[in-house]
């Protein structure tokens, strides 16, 4: 089936956890301080995905070896040759390989994440960049979000060539409700061979990696809320596009926006993003949809009204 | 001699990351897209591929000017690199497989100021050649960007919103004093730019066009007003004068 452009929508939450800590700031949660909105990389999002595919028995391009295996003092250029020729009976040198259409065409069929998210990846003395057709803003919060305050830590591991351990501070954000705008190009699923499987994959991961994957102690906590991906008709100019400030947060109970801690503390209001998805109808070809059972329906049915069968529910 | 149109467009994003071309370690950004990065933006959504623009987009036959319509501030954010080097084919090199672990690198991202919906930049082009603009008006007009538009890195998707194409308008140069909405190169100004209260001029050196191998050949010193619409100055370069949707504006190419 043909690859159509598209746009992607993705909330998850985070609470009493660390979506994504800045490495230089104690390993604090990425923050936007002007706005109180907590932020989350592209690069982390993607990790889950690959991180899933790679659990699910699949080759990725973008992996960690693991340490002190054996495999971590191979390169994984090298490692895709050897693959690479005895598959295909060939006797490639790295070489040779740089030069090779054919490697590159075999290590596109093989290597998922780089169809989807593209890689820069060393050829003919060089290196080869090929761009992604499936690309990931990063993710922010829709509200201001509270970063606990930290206790102290420490690792009697980590430290364990002293006598004592090392210290650290554990930040986690109280609650925090995360939205990524995505894209997807057919012109660019061109160069990587970018298929409707692929896109099919990509939907599951969404759904499934960050519950599979978000297991360490400082990734417990995260639930994935909604997925919308829609695909449009190839002579359509109308797109949805970011749609993230169109969602409203509907605080319950005496919350407001600033002090939610749980899912169950507001509403979403999609409103305003079935008005635009109203005024792009006619372009839109199929979207498919996942939502969490506690965000209710109404979304569904509103989506369901404008684009009856087109509509598919994962 | 007759106009060809001037075409004028927004690019409207989250947020943007417009790299300075001369950081290394560390990546900052210039507040606003230089002119290669909006050349590769148009080319892009022509479906021009990476490397086959520069002379269509080059400083001789595309005239381009950029105002920052959504004031802009700057969020650091220390991310992960891996090493991508063509070296990382040898043995020990370490790179892609991550066991010589992730290098650090502060990159510095463009945020609409807290207010603010989505950032903002209004980007006017004329061309030599009538049949370019034609196609480009299409894409705009109701067409779909063949490559997806974005604010300076594919993690920073955008849209760009078809303002107006006119042939009213003009350019020469002017004697008076004029509020330019435009960046501003500074070397197109005849005297030091008026300093009215609140204004805070930034010059930012930027690129301003690569060869067919994207190697530097043009940069230049550029002027912005970071704290409003426009910059009042004299000028001793040509200066265009764009009417639409009842507003006036005067502009300056970048060059």
């Amino acid at each position: 089936m043909a690859i159509h452009d598209g746009d992607i929508l993705y909330l998850y939450d985070a609470k009493l956890t660390n979506p994504n800590g800045d490495p230089d700031d104690e390993n604090r949660p990425r923050m936007d301080e002007a706005t109180g909105r907590n932020l989350v990389s592209d690069v982390r999002l993607k990790r889950y995905l690959r991180d899933y595919w790679l659990d699910a028995g699949e080759d990725i391009w973008v992996r960690r070896t693991e340490q002190d295996e054996t495999t971590s003092s191979k390169q994984r250029m090298s490692v895709l040759l050897s693959d690479y020729n005895q598959e295909n009976g060939a006797n490639l040198t790295e070489r040779q390989a740089r030069q090779s259409r054919e490697f590159k065409d075999w290590l596109l069929r093989r290597l998922r994440d780089v169809r989807l998210f593209g890689a820069t990846m060393p050829m003919e003395n060089t290196s080869v960049t090929f761009t992604g057709p499936v690309q990931f803003s990063w993710g922010y919060s829709l509200h201001r979000v509270e970063i606990n305050n930290s206790a102290t830590i420490s690792s009697h591991f980590a430290g364990r060539e002293n006598e004592y351990g090392t210290f650290g501070k554990d930040w986690r954000v109280h609650y925090s409700l995360l939205a990524f705008y995505g894209i997807v190009s057919k012109s660019r699923a061109r160069h990587t061979g970018l298929t409707d499987e692929d896109l099919t994959a990509l939907d599951e991961a969404m759904v499934r990696a960050i519950p599979q994957q978000a297991t360490t102690r400082s990734k417990i906590g995260q639930t994935p809320r909604l997925y919308l991906r829609v695909e449009y008709e190839d002579d359509s100019a109308l797109r949805l596009g970011d749609v993230r400030e169109d969602l409203a947060l509907d605080p319950k109970d005496g919350k407001t926006t600033d002090t939610l801690r749980d899912i169950r503390d507001f509403s979403i209001g999609f409103d305003r993003v079935l008005e635009r998805v109203r005024a792009v109808e006619g372009s839109i070809g199929r979207a498919r949809l996942w939502s969490h059972p506690e965000l209710g329906n109404a979304f569904e049915r509103g989506l369901r009204e404008i684009l009856d069968d087109r509509l598919e529910t994962l | 001699m007759p106009q060809n149109t001037l075409i004028v467009f927004d690019l409207c994003g989250a947020y943007g990351m417009f790299r300075k071309f001369y950081t290394n370690s560390s990546s900052l950004s210039y507040p606003f897209p230089p002119r290669t990065t909006v050349a590769g933006l148009i080319a892009g959504m022509m479906g021009y591929e990476r490397d086959a623009y520069a002379e269509d987009l080059g400083l001789g036959r595309c005239h381009i000017a950029l105002s920052v319509r959504v004031p802009v501030r700057r969020v650091m954010q220390q991310v992960n690199y891996l090493m991508t080097e063509g070296h990382v084919w040898q043995k020990g090199a370490g790179g892609f497989d991550g066991s010589r672990g992730p290098i650090q690198v502060p990159v510095e991202w463009v945020f609409p100021e807290v207010g603010y919906r989505e950032l903002r930049y209004r980007i006017y082009v004329t061309h030599e050649d009538r049949g370019w603009l034609e196609r480009l008006g299409e894409v705009l007009e109701g067409g779909t960007p063949v490559y997806p538009p974005y604010l300076g890195m594919t993690e920073c998707p955008g849209r760009v919103e078809h303002v107006r194409s006119t042939e009213d308008w003009s350019l020469g140069r002017r004697e008076e004093e004029l509020p330019i909405s435009t960046v501003l190169p500074a070397s197109a100004l005849s005297g030091p730019p008026r300093l009215e209260e609140g204004t805070q001029i930034v010059k930012e050196r930027t690129p301003l066009s690569l060869d067919e191998s994207r190697r530097l050949i043009a940069a230049g010193d550029l002027l912005y007003n970071r704290a409003g619409p426009h910059i009042t100055a004299r000028l001793e370069s040509e200066v265009f004068e764009v009417s639409y949707s009842g507003i006036r504006e005067y502009g300056v190419f970048m060059r």
